[in-house]
């Protein structure tokens, strides 16, 4: 067999091998972990992301319409051009791209900054409201219950309104 | 002077003490992330690299692979295979760590500690990593199977030329 050659059929023989060892070893242990991690994932980012503060509906339709408040779309951009709340900004959230400097620098002035998801189970706007917190963005908050509930009680929204929340990704 | 600092560089026994110190670095930085693979998984979670699907698989595979090269380069055995594994690993952690570092991402290495408060990644997690991937480039080319159980098994398998009675 050719120099290479055998250097490669060992390597894919070393990288089998360490394969079925770690998995022989995560099946028999008593902390293995799955395969697959589950959505939303449950690994935050300790240094990057805090759990956000709520707003409730109720809190956000008293402060609608004021100058010193932001609204944050967090979610994908389809979902924000098909509807959203009049005025909000889309930033999207992403488990694997910071929040841009530029959004964080534009959102730092306003008293509150309320980030919405589709629904009250959204992992996204509550995550990226604690991300925004923690870059200095004080006033970021999370609306609870998200777009679903800010429409059923009757709060401004342009364009089509979401629909069933997907039970694979929550929104 | 040249000749001379080649000669001493690529020495048999500096290279096979470099190929056995480069394996048990290996083999240190697997234990940690062996005993906690959930702590590795939160840390390979922090570089934002991944899809999330393919983080867990990852938490549980890498540490085996760095043991098992990282073993088999101390020991010796299959040499060639292992070091270029180490090297291409040395290679993914090089680019994953310049990446978080170029996102201004505040997060602890993982290297050789699953804890996400420990050791937060400097200049020098980087730094290290350039000197092993040189280090095991270095092992790649010049390793001639000094103290390695390759040799010791061939020399033990070649028949004896003596024609003592």
């Amino acid at each position: 067999m050719k120099s290479w050659t055998r250097v490669c059929v060992e390597a894919v023989a070393v990288v089998a091998a360490s394969s079925v060892l770690a998995a022989v070893a995560n099946t028999v242990r008593e902390d293995g972990i799955p395969w697959r991690m589950p959505f939303p994932p449950e690994y935050q980012c300790p240094s990057l992301v805090a759990p956000g503060t709520p707003i409730s509906v109720e809190q956000a339709l008293e402060v609608f319409g004021r100058d010193d408040i932001a609204w944050i779309d967090a979610r994908k951009p389809e979902a924000f051009s098909t509807g959203h709340v009049p005025g909000a900004m889309n930033v999207p959230y992403s488990f694997i791209e910071p929040v841009p400097d530029g959004a964080i620098t534009r959102l730092r002035p306003y008293e509150t900054v309320v980030v919405y998801g589709n629904t009250a189970g959204e992992e996204r706007s509550r995550r990226l409201a604690g991300e925004l917190t923690l870059a200095g963005v004080e006033g970021a908050t999370y609306l609870e219950g998200g777009l679903l509930e800010w429409i059923r009680a009757g709060g401004p929204f342009e364009g089509e309104p979401p629909g069933a929340p997907d039970p694979l990704l929550g929104d | 002077m040249r000749n001379a600092l080649k000669h001493w560089l690529t020495h048999p026994w500096l290279v096979a003490l470099l190929r056995v110190a480069l394996g048990v670095v290996f083999i240190v930085a697997a234990v940690d992330k062996i005993a906690s693979p959930a702590g590795f998984a939160q840390n390979i979670a922090n570089y934002r690299l991944l899809p999330y699907q393919a983080i867990h698989a990852l938490a549980i595979v890498l540490p085996w692979l760095e043991l098992v090269a990282g073993a088999l380069l101390a020991l010796g055995w299959w040499t060639r295979a292992s070091v270029v594994i180490v090297n291409l690993l040395l290679v993914v952690f090089i680019v994953a760590i310049s990446q978080a570092m170029a996102r201004g991402l505040d997060i602890s290495c993982g290297c050789f500690d699953t804890d996400p408060a420990a050791h937060k990644m400097s200049r020098w997690t980087l730094y290290w990593d350039i000197i092993w991937l040189g280090w095991g480039l270095w092992i790649q080319a010049f390793d001639r199977g000094a103290w390695s159980i390759e040799r010791w098994v061939r020399s033990s398998r070649t028949p004896r030329t003596d024609t003592e009675p």
